[in-house]
């Protein structure tokens, strides 16, 4: 019985410890959200929404085009020899028209401008299936060789601990170095359909560079997301929603659950981002649990009323 | 020793060839467009060409290049040991490293011995007509690409990265050998980290062939090779053949001791050409240049020079293949008695329940028959889903594919098993195909599930369930958790119609140790036929 009353002691001191350690560290690091308003004079509840004529890849390289004009500009966000990484889903070997992976041309466009502004840029995600083939099918290995992107397998063994600030359902996750050593992240995400999560969008994403227990994750996976999010930075987002997944998700679906929408949704906060992309599928974001949690603990904005939606079609 | 120079061409090929073989086993691998020439060594096997033939009761195609190799030896006698075969090649390699006794095996053992080798094809090939296929596990061919693609490869592939991992974080010398090592990573290692059930089961039968080298050089070439045994009978009929000039022989006896065959007798100038691999050995050995290799006709006696113008000097004949009739007639009967040990299978009354065999394999016996147990299907494999059985279906099945999905399971939109299988034990497939091919049937083990047995949710083995509409469905109902409250959760169920038993669910499946959702053959879901 003395164990018993002891072990909550120690663990409230090992816990107060931690906390203080994270506070330290977290006055000397960089904040975890880095929006941009400083640099373009809109806060990340502000959100870009372009649709384009076909899902031709001039017609997405326009819509690109376009979506970064009206958030300032792809000169706000990168730098000459800047280290970009930009993180698709590349998670199941399958075909674009699947919408099981983020459209190979979004990332090809995207990949280019970022190369023509002289950043170097990485392209990779910890594929669920056969990674090489996964690469391939989902057309983005060839489409970071048409950018002059290069792309990386993921490494199992380079993965680091990163505390989460302020974790809902974990302390710390293993963080994928590629990500923690980026300049700049594009976080790429497809909007699909997920049925433990119900949607996986621009938060979900990340998972894709988080190491560790997927199943441990699905114990409490809304809250999950939300320590993800905290975790791993996105510098910009730019959700996929040229073809969405409806049903079946995240890696199956008839045809018939495959809806085109042509349309990128473009912002600095996954949040927002992830908080309008809902509304796509007609769910309303404060239906979805991630999004209330991540609402509550003030990481963006989630009402759709109070955003700034920039809207064009090209 | 002006000859020489053909000793050491004949050594340059053999290391091409065994070039060319492990290079093909190596990029045996995604990506593969067309699946022909991977099975290239793999079809030169007359032995396997016959007795698969036999056993799947039609004539394999496939096997169409071993009838050049036939018709080559019919030129050129036994060259195909000494330079295409590969077994034949690491037997030369290891050699080396073998301390032999002198003298372990007696002359006239020696030469009675090689008549063992005609028995051994005997036996494959009673046994193939009683419908086993024994002939892919000892046949040179399938035994090197077999022991290659599950022991050597991994090896060579699991140390060469060890190595490199020490090397690396070192200062100076880690970025000197950086780009050596993304070298042989894009090139010959492995994408993932590659390791083989029962590896330790297919390097005992190969490391067993390697160490009869102990008793005399090349003994598995010389007494039991079965394909030796079909090339010898051939090759004793070539027309290129070993000639001793006998003027210039002394009879120092040097290439009777350096033939690695022991097929050279009678003082140096007598050649038993079915056992000759035409290594050209004699040719280096020779100072006395009496040694070439020549056309000459059948039946002749291989002797060139004045004096073998006089027959009345030369008393030897050249002997016949060593075949004894009784040998043969008393290892026929006896490989009848190995036809129950081969039928006799308890996973047969399991209605091989525990044994998924790849996509687009035939029907289990029709499957038995055809699979030369090669192991390219392994080694193709992108997930290491495929391990080589030992015993679990029975000695039958010995070194047969079986897909373990807790270590790999089978991909989605994959087919390279399918396309580098090179007698068609695996059918080809399409990838169209390749989503509605079962393979097998999940089903839940409920006490370990996390849902069902914790009230905790998880559902990654819907998540990851390939078919269209998903096969793993889920119902939200109250369970008591571990605390006994009553939690709402998502409790997954299989949908036996439309789930095709790849096992990414079972890989997948967060549960530590055994998997909560597991796949069973889809063989136990059908009755078996009579």
């Amino acid at each position: 019985m003395l164990f018993r009353n002891f072990f909550p002691r120690r663990d409230f001191i090992v816990k107060l410890l931690g906390i203080a350690a994270g506070m330290l560290a977290g006055g000397f690091s960089r904040p975890f959200f880095r929006t941009l308003e400083a640099a373009n004079g809109a806060d990340g509840s502000t959100i870009s929404v372009i649709t384009g004529k076909s899902l031709s890849k001039d017609s997405i390289t326009l819509m690109v085009e376009s979506g970064f004009r009206q958030i300032g500009g792809i000169d706000r966000f990168i730098k000459k020899n800047m280290k970009v990484v930009i993180k698709p889903n590349i998670g199941w070997n399958s075909t674009p028209d699947k919408a099981h992976n983020t459209n190979p041309d979004l990332v090809e466009a995207v990949a280019r401008m970022c190369v023509r502004r002289g950043a170097v840029v990485t392209i990779f995600d910890r594929s669920v299936n056969s990674a090489r083939m996964t690469y391939r099918r989902s057309g983005i290995l060839q489409a970071a060789q048409n950018a002059g992107a290069s792309i990386e397998y993921v490494d199992s063994g380079r993965y680091k601990d990163v505390r989460v600030p302020g974790g809902i359902y974990v302390d710390s996750l293993p963080v994928y170095s590629g990500i923690l050593e980026a300049d700049f992240v594009i976080n790429m995400p497809i909007a699909k359909h997920h049925s433990s999560s119900r949607l996986t969008l621009a938060m979900k994403n990340l998972m894709g560079v988080i190491g560790g227990n997927r199943g441990y994750y699905h114990g409490d996976i809304h809250s999950s997301i939300v320590d993800f999010a905290k975790t791993v930075k996105s510098d910009l987002v730019i959700l996929d929603a040229t073809r969405i997944l409806t049903a079946h998700g995240p890696n199956g679906g008839t045809p018939a659950d495959v809806k085109e929408l042509r349309t990128i949704v473009m912002g600095t906060n996954p949040v927002t981002v992830d908080a309008f992309a809902a509304t796509l599928f007609n769910i309303q974001p404060t239906s979805l649990r991630f999004l209330k949690i991540a609402a509550r603990e003030g990481m963006g904005e989630i009402n759709i009323d109070k955003m700034r939606i920039l809207r064009a079609s090209v | 020793m002006k000859h020489r120079r053909w000793f050491y061409i004949r050594a340059a090929v053999q290391l091409c060839c065994w070039l060319a073989f492990v290079a093909l086993l190596i990029s045996m691998r995604d990506p593969i467009e067309e699946g022909y020439l991977y099975g290239l060594f793999i079809r030169l096997s007359l032995h396997l060409g016959i007795a698969t033939s036999i056993t799947a009761g039609a004539v394999l195609t496939a096997f169409l290049p071993a009838l050049a190799v036939l018709a080559l030896s019919l030129a050129f006698g036994r060259f195909f040991c000494s330079t295409v075969c590969p077994l034949g090649a690491t037997i030369d390699a290891s050699d080396k490293m073998i301390a032999r006794r002198k003298g372990a095996l007696k002359p006239e053992t020696s030469r009675a011995g090689r008549g063992i080798k005609y028995t051994v094809l005997a036996v494959s090939l009673v046994l193939a007509v009683a419908g086993i296929q024994a002939a892919g596990i000892i046949d040179p061919l399938s035994l090197s690409l077999r022991a290659y693609s599950t022991v050597l490869y991994p090896f060579f592939d699991h140390l060469t990265k060890l190595l490199f991992e020490g090397l690396l974080p070192i200062p100076v010398l880690g970025t000197a050998v950086g780009p050596l090592y993304s070298l042989l990573a894009d090139t010959v290692l492995d994408f993932n980290p590659i390791v083989f059930h029962n590896a330790g089961g297919v390097m005992l039968l190969f490391l067993f062939v390697l160490l009869l080298s102990l008793l005399a050089r090349r003994f598995w070439c010389r007494y039991l090779c079965p394909l030796g045994a079909l090339l010898a009978l051939a090759g004793g009929l070539g027309v290129l053949r070993r000639t001793v000039d006998v003027s210039k022989c002394v009879n120092c006896l040097r290439c009777e001791r350096d033939c690695r065959m022991n097929a050279i007798h009678d003082r140096g100038l007598a050649t038993v050409h079915g056992e000759c691999i035409q290594c050209f050995e004699c040719l280096k050995s020779c100072e006395y240049d009496a040694i070439s290799f020549c056309v000459v006709r059948p039946f002749s006696t291989g002797r060139t020079g004045a004096a073998a113008a006089e027959p009345a000097s030369i008393t030897a004949v050249p002997e016949r293949p060593s075949i004894s009739r009784r040998a043969l007639i008393v290892g026929s009967v006896a490989s009848l008695a190995l036809i129950p040990a081969f039928r006799l299978n308890a996973a047969r009354r399991a209605d091989f329940g525990e044994i998924i065999r790849p996509p687009g394999s035939l029907p289990e016996d029709e499957f038995l028959d055809a699979c030369i147990r090669c192991g390219a299907c392994m080694k193709a494999c992108p997930t290491n889903a495929l391990h080589p059985a030992l015993l679990e279906s029975g000695l039958e099945g010995i070194y047969t594919p079986r897909l373990i999905p807790r270590i790999g399971w089978c991909e989605k939109n994959c087919v390279l098993c399918t396309e580098v299988c090179p007698t068609g034990a695996i059918t080809r497939l399409r990838i169209a195909d390749k989503e509605t091919t079962v393979i097998g049937t999940a089903y839940f083990i409920k006490d370990l599930c996390i849902p069902w047995a914790e009230g905790r949710e998880c559902i990654v083995c819907e998540e990851v369930c390939p078919t269209v509409t998903k096969s793993i469905k889920f119902r939200e109902d109250t369970v008591l958790n571990k605390k006994g409250e009553a939690v709402l959760v998502k409790l997954p169920y299989v949908l036996e119609d439309i789930c095709i038993g790849c096992g990414i669910c079972e890989n997948k499946c967060p549960v530590r140790g055994s998997a909560a959702i597991r796949v069973r053959t889809r063989k136990a879901e059908v009755p078996a036929a009579g």
